[in-house]
């Protein structure tokens, strides 16, 4: 065991879903990791046992070590919030230095009781986002907008940040902001899981702006954005789904049933709802923009995931460069905590977290017993093997160094396929990650090649961006498609499944310096197709948290239609024993949280 | 006991914030939160 001066744990969830933990030993991050992946529970919010358990193993030191536990919300506030209402003031400020512990926050009781000589410390919830975003930024100085789907007592907050100083300087109160407003009709569309958000977001291209005007009913704004919903929602699910009828009557259109078919009227107000969220969040910049002076804007909070805003954010040139922070939701707060908990130690001192690509959680391990009858041996190494087999339109799934921080795959828990593959798209989607086939994927590019193919040569390294296809690289299309699945299967360039219908696509730029193996895949492939693309989606299925070690990624691949899995530096092929009876069966277990 | 206590100091308390505080309008508004401010609970 390490024996260190400061050991400081970060430690995220406590509104209820994705439980974190990040740990820094003398001033380094050494680890984190999301609880969801070791319960195999999406998006638990239970205290993070494991994964504090496995950044200290990561990090080499003893429970009884830690110095400072930090929160990434200030649970009583969030409480009392809950309770009344009303947003805090002087008052229940008074009460959070006063009040025991055990006062509303959930995970306390349990951190003292695992850790008694530790000191505690809570941070603002959106401060935990700010600085998880400035630290792991390029920037030196930023003005920051976070806009989420809560904070304590407030949805949205923008203010200054540099080493030296932070301040918060506006924000809009309540949780019926923006954030919740995505959510709202996410409900209305029919996909009423925690964190859903992203298949909307995914359908919008589909589909035309045709219901702005009523989705404008449900809500109140102003031209710098300031936004509240006219009805009072909590962020449960009996409150969002006892909505439904409210905005179905203010719409003029049923709420969808979850099995409902999804018809262009779906899509439409999926179209709607993404452009008045791109437009409320310009209209932010704006003002932040007018008001600051800043050169620079961190985008991050639960709704700086939306990509497809992000990287519009970025080509619109509101501010001259823009950060979408890769963990700007809660899965990062841990992290985000620990980081303003670090910059406070350091006396405003500079640094930025060495973040190694996120890829901050534990190696796959052991690799199962149960694979070796199927492993192959080739020649020529593993990076051509692996290139030689996309090449062929085969599907390899690769579980391969320290597990990603947040909710993409990055190269080390993901599924690698050839973009051009005829139908690549829909047998992903269907046979592989048994989801919704109108789902895109993403491309990963090389990044000295990225604008030779996208609009945008920006970096985007951890997959926060969308870009869109050069001009001269798109195929006429028709005026009007038949049907959505006549729009999917449309060969609108060499790269289809990596090319939404609206020719965007959410880009992961890879350089050799921030994912140096993903890279070589990459490279290898390249030199043998011409093409400097490959799909990388993340190695889970429909309602699973992205697989962990070698043996879960063992266990989810002899139950899809992957062809190859590496695990480590070794490759199998696979089974092809189960029948698809009873691939669905070993499905279910995940459906609840699908 | 204690948690009998618990529960009625804690409503207590909610109808006090009640008392003292109000709807705030929407829209942005000056923050009077400490950003880096880790007290609390």
């Amino acid at each position: 065991m390490r024996k260190a001066n400061d050991v400081v744990l970060g430690i995220g969830g406590l509104l209820g879903h994705d439980a974190n933990a990040a740990l820094f030993v003398d001033g380094r991050l050494m680890a984190a990791s999301q609880e969801e992946r070791h319960t195999r529970r999406k998006h638990d919010g239970a205290f993070p046992h494991l994964a504090v358990a496995s950044c200290l193993a990561l990090g080499g030191i003893d429970l009884r070590d830690i110095t400072d536990v930090v929160f990434a919300e200030k649970a009583l506030q969030s409480r009392l919030f809950d309770l009344t209402g009303r947003s805090g003031n002087a008052f229940t400020r008074a009460l959070g230095h006063l009040l025991p512990e055990g006062w509303g926050n959930l995970y306390g009781q349990q951190a003292r009781a695992l850790l008694p000589k530790a000191k505690f410390h809570h941070a603002w919830h959106h401060l935990s986002h700010v600085a998880g975003a400035f630290h792991t930024s390029p920037f030196e100085r930023a003005a920051y907008l976070c806009v989420d789907g809560k904070g304590e007592d407030y949805s949205a907050s923008a203010g200054v940040i540099d080493h030296g100083e932070l301040r918060l300087i506006w924000e809009q109160p309540y949780e019926n902001g923006l954030g919740m407003f995505y959510t709202l009709i996410t409900y209305f569309l029919g996909f009423v899981s925690f964190g859903s958000e992203y298949k909307v977001m995914g359908l919008a291209p589909y589909g035309e702006p045709r219901y702005v005007a009523e989705l404008s009913r449900l809500f109140m704004t102003d031209a710098r954005g300031g936004f509240r919903l006219r009805r009072e929602i909590r962020f449960t699910d009996q409150s969002l789904l006892g909505a439904l009828p409210w905005a179905s009557g203010l719409l003029g259109i049923p709420a969808r049933g979850k099995s409902d078919p999804l018809d262009q009227v779906h899509i439409d107000l999926a179209t709607s709802l993404q452009q008045i969220f791109e437009d409320e969040v310009f209209k932010m910049a704006r003002f932040l923009r007018v008001e600051t002076g800043e050169a620079n804007l961190l985008f991050c909070g639960g709704c700086a995931q939306n990509c497809v805003a992000a990287g519009k954010l970025r080509a619109r040139n509101i501010f001259p460069a823009v950060f979408n922070s890769p963990v700007g939701g809660d899965m990062g707060s841990g992290l985000g905590a620990a980081l303003l908990y670090e910059r406070q130690r350091r006396g405003g001192a500079p640094f930025k977290a060495e973040t190694r690509g996120f890829g901050l959680g534990e190696e796959p391990g052991l690799i199962p017993t149960a694979a070796r009858p199927y492993q192959v041996k080739f020649d020529g190494g593993l990076h051509a093997f692996v290139a030689q087999q996309l090449a062929a339109s085969k599907i390899v799934a690769v579980v391969r160094g320290g597990m990603e921080l947040g909710a993409r795959a990055l190269g080390a828990r993901s599924i690698f396929a050839d973009p051009r593959a005829p139908g690549m798209q829909s047998r992903l989607n269907l046979a592989v990650k048994f989801r919704e086939s109108f789902r895109p994927f993403a491309p990963a590019i090389l990044a000295e090649h990225t604008g030779e193919w996208f609009d945008s040569a920006a970096e985007s390294d951890y997959m926060n961006y969308t870009a869109y296809l050069r001009p001269e690289r798109r195929a006429p299309l028709p005026r009007k498609f038949a049907s959505l699945r006549e729009q999917l299967d449309f060969p609108r360039c060499t790269i289809p499944s990596v090319i939404h219908v609206d020719f965007s696509a959410r880009l992961q730029t890879i350089r050799p310096e921030v994912h140096p193996d993903f890279h070589k895949f990459i490279t290898v492939f390249h030199a043998l197709t011409g093409i400097p693309i490959l799909i990388n989606t993340s190695f889970n299925v429909a309602g699973q948290p992205i697989i962990r070690t070698a043996a879960e990624g063992w266990d989810c691949f002899v139950n899809t239609d992957i062809d190859f899995i590496v695990l480590n530096d070794e490759v199998f092929r696979n089974p092809a024993e189960k029948t698809r009876e009873e691939k669905l069966t070993w499905l279910k277990q995940f459906a609840k949280s699908a | 006991m204690v948690k009998a206590i618990r529960q009625i100091s804690l409503r207590l308390l909610v109808a006090l914030h009640r008392v003292f505080s109000r709807e705030v309008p929407a829209g942005w508004r000056r923050s009077s939160r400490q950003a880096d401010d880790l007290s609390g609970r």
